[in-house]
């Protein structure tokens, strides 16, 4: 599968209900081999249910300036999630079906986890 | 086979708290392929993914990995839309990126790939026929 | 002289924001038509050029990546493809103007007309892009281009009432002829004059030609800090020269025997000499530079191997479409049309261009991953905030005045 088949595509929840649009796809690096790179693993998707794309690094804690820049595009994509890639349960050509309800994390490094008791995570 | 199941890692974990994270739009498409002579490749114009397939479910056995970095004629369907077919992806094999940073390095020299078939093209049937165009300028 | 050498790329550089062949024939007109009124514009431009060249470069020296592949890694392919189509435009038009320019000054300096010339200049703008080593180019075409500093004596040596060049200066709406909003369309044209992308695109490009790195970061500063006033100061040179001999006999700037006038008036023949040789450099010097940053922008963009510091073999599609760009650019020429008038348009391209050019730029200056300490500090950023709203009025004002006043007439 490309990259490309999953960006900018739309992602349904496990009761039917829209969370957004897949605008980058999170991985992760494996240990380092001696003289190349470690595998990079999927583990998670970068859902706005703006499908607004950001390509600039401020909406998730990495950026910090200008000021006046950072904050008006945090603002933008305040809404945008991780979504973990255990959830998902299959991948179509026009949409990605999770299998469980999806946590709220939010994308911003800065922002923290809500509380599970305010709805946000299901019990483990 | 594994089916979907709540996330196994703390939530926090996701958020890339230690920068171990490599975001792909952000950090590796379109950026500058560089061989082992610091000599540009090309641009990062896709990344195939092995372990997950459209329309089939997913297997949670193993998380998917990065097989390759497709360039070339890759950008077009990211421009303008549609698919390319899987006979024409130019290929980089995961197993040749040297280290990820600003930059992609691949450990190879750019004339030992597929990838640059078409600089190599110019180069031969039309540089190279003009004076001067293999010596260094003066 | 060896310092005057480690500054030739930023002089080179500002030569072809602020003194081309369109510059030229702008300043001239804007100076017999509104007397010094403009002169605050040029100055606005010259801070906002320093700014973000001095960013471009540190991000070129720092993280060794130039300006049009940060713009493509922070636009995407799409809004980058934009951008390119957008720049090559310009950098099309611009190149096209040069070598009419170049043309021009063989036709001054010759007394025989300028179409013979450009096979000529094609020509020889191709074999220094093709053989020559980037420092001989920028040191040669740099200093030759310096040789307009005789505008700046001629207007000492026409001793003009420094009262009234400072009044139209500072009160702008003293000596308006014409159209407020012709005012406003040429003051949006000089800005976006002074700002041209291609600026940033040749300098940071440069700046990894030279293999600067992180230690040169003062030589990249004194590039920028002495290149681009002096290329700021020839500008408004020539605006007042023809401010002081062409306004008050309402002469009409229609070649460049016209804008050359007051420099004759003042030194006679041997001041023309080094007037004709400087816009000879200045136009030739400006011609590499928008060729290079053709080549630049599309190799960039496609992530192709590109650098005069390469053999051109090793950098074979950069070369071939700097080949291309030349012989489209002479095919225009050929066609007969002005090649000055056809850089006016260029301006609606600028519209595009300035804010998807800039405002990566910024971006990028801040990123950790590219700069590591280097990062932009609190007045670089303020500044550059204030110009980046700016540039945005300036892109939107910029199609509207263009049709509303004809491009200013």
């Amino acid at each position: 599968m490309l990259l490309s088949e999953l960006l900018d595509t739309a992602v349904i929840d496990v009761d039917g209900e829209r969370l957004g649009t897949i605008v980058d796809v999170r991985f992760r690096r494996g240990p380092r081999h001696r003289d190349h790179e470690g595998d990079l693993e999927l583990i998670a998707l970068i859902v706005s249910p703006h499908s607004r794309q950001s390509m600039y690094g401020y909406e998730r804690g990495r950026v910090n300036g200008p000021a006046v820049v950072a904050r008006v595009i945090e603002w933008l994509h305040r809404r945008s999630r991780l979504i973990p890639w255990e959830c998902v349960q299959r991948v179509d050509d026009d949409a990605v079906v999770l299998g469980v309800r999806a946590p709220q994390i939010p994308l911003n490094v800065r922002r923290g986890i809500p509380d599970p008791a305010h709805g946000g995570t299901p019990a483990a | 086979m594994r089916r979907a199941r709540t996330p196994q890692h703390p939530l926090g974990w996701y958020q890339d708290p230690d920068g171990r994270g490599v975001d792909a739009r952000l950090h590796l498409l379109d950026r500058q392929m560089l061989d082992r002579a610091d000599v540009p490749i090309s641009t990062v114009d896709d990344i195939e993914i092995d372990g997950v397939e459209v329309g089939e479910a997913v297997d949670h056995e193993r998380p998917p990995v990065v097989a390759a970095i497709l360039v070339g004629a890759a950008v077009l369907p990211r421009v303008f839309g549609g698919s390319m077919p899987r006979s024409r992806w130019d290929r980089i094999e995961w197993r040749h990126v040297r280290r990820l940073g600003t930059v992609v390095r691949i450990d190879a020299a750019a004339d030992d790939l597929d990838a640059t078939w078409l600089e190599r093209w110019i180069r031969d049937r039309v540089i190279a026929r003009i004076p001067g165009g293999r010596h260094a300028p003066e | 002289m060896k310092k005057l050498f480690a500054v030739a790329l930023g002089i080179l550089t500002a030569i072809g924001g602020f003194v081309d062949i369109g510059d030229l024939v702008t300043n001239a007109v804007v100076g017999s038509r509104f007397g010094m009124g403009l002169a605050w514009v040029v100055l606005i431009g010259i801070v906002g050029i320093c700014v973000y060249a001095d960013m471009s470069g540190r991000v070129a020296a720092v993280s060794g990546r130039a300006t049009f592949e940060v713009i493509r890694e922070r636009l995407g392919p799409r809004a980058g493809l934009a951008n390119l189509t957008a720049s090559f435009l310009i950098n099309l038009l611009t190149l096209t103007a040069e070598i009419g320019g170049i043309a021009l000054a063989l036709q001054l300096a010759a007394g025989v007309g300028p179409g013979m010339w450009i096979p000529v200049a094609l020509f020889a703008v191709w074999i220094v892009v093709w053989r020559t080593k980037f420092s001989i180019m920028e040191n040669v075409a740099g200093l030759l281009g310096l040789c307009l500093i005789v505008f700046v004596v001629a207007l000492f040596l026409l001793n003009p009432d420094w009262g009234t060049l400072a009044t139209q200066a500072v009160q702008p709406w003293t000596e308006t002829s014409g159209h407020p909003l012709s005012y406003w369309y040429f003051a949006v044209a000089l800005f976006g004059a002074a700002m041209t992308p291609y600026e940033v695109f040749f300098f940071s490009s440069g700046a990894v030609e030279e293999g600067w790195t992180a230690k040169d970061l003062s030589t990249e500063r004194a590039n920028v800090f002495i290149g681009f006033p002096l290329g700021g100061i020839l500008s408004i040179a020539i605006a007042a020269c023809a401010s002081v001999v062409l306004l008050p006999k309402a002469i009409e700037v229609t070649s460049l025997s016209q804008i050359v006038l007051p420099v004759a008036e003042a030194g006679g023949q041997l001041a023309l000499a080094f007037a004709i040789v400087g816009i000879l450099a200045a136009t030739f010097g400006a011609a590499l530079e928008t060729t290079l940053s053709s080549g630049y922008t599309l190799a960039q963009f496609f992530g192709w191997s590109w650098g005069k510091f390469r053999r051109p073999a090793q950098a074979a599609r950069f070369h071939l479409s700097m080949i291309i760009c030349l012989l489209i650019g002479g095919g225009i020429l050929a066609t007969g049309v002005d090649p000055v008038a056809v850089t006016e348009i260029s301006v609606v391209f600028s519209a595009v261009a300035l804010p998807l050019t800039y405002f990566p730029i910024l971006v990028v200056a801040n990123d950790p991953e590219y700069m590591g300490d280097a990062v932009n500090g609190r007045l670089r950023n303020g500044l550059a905030v204030v110009f980046l709203a700016v540039i945005l009025v300036a892109a939107v004002a910029a199609i509207p005045l263009l049709i509303i006043t004809g491009m200013g007439s």
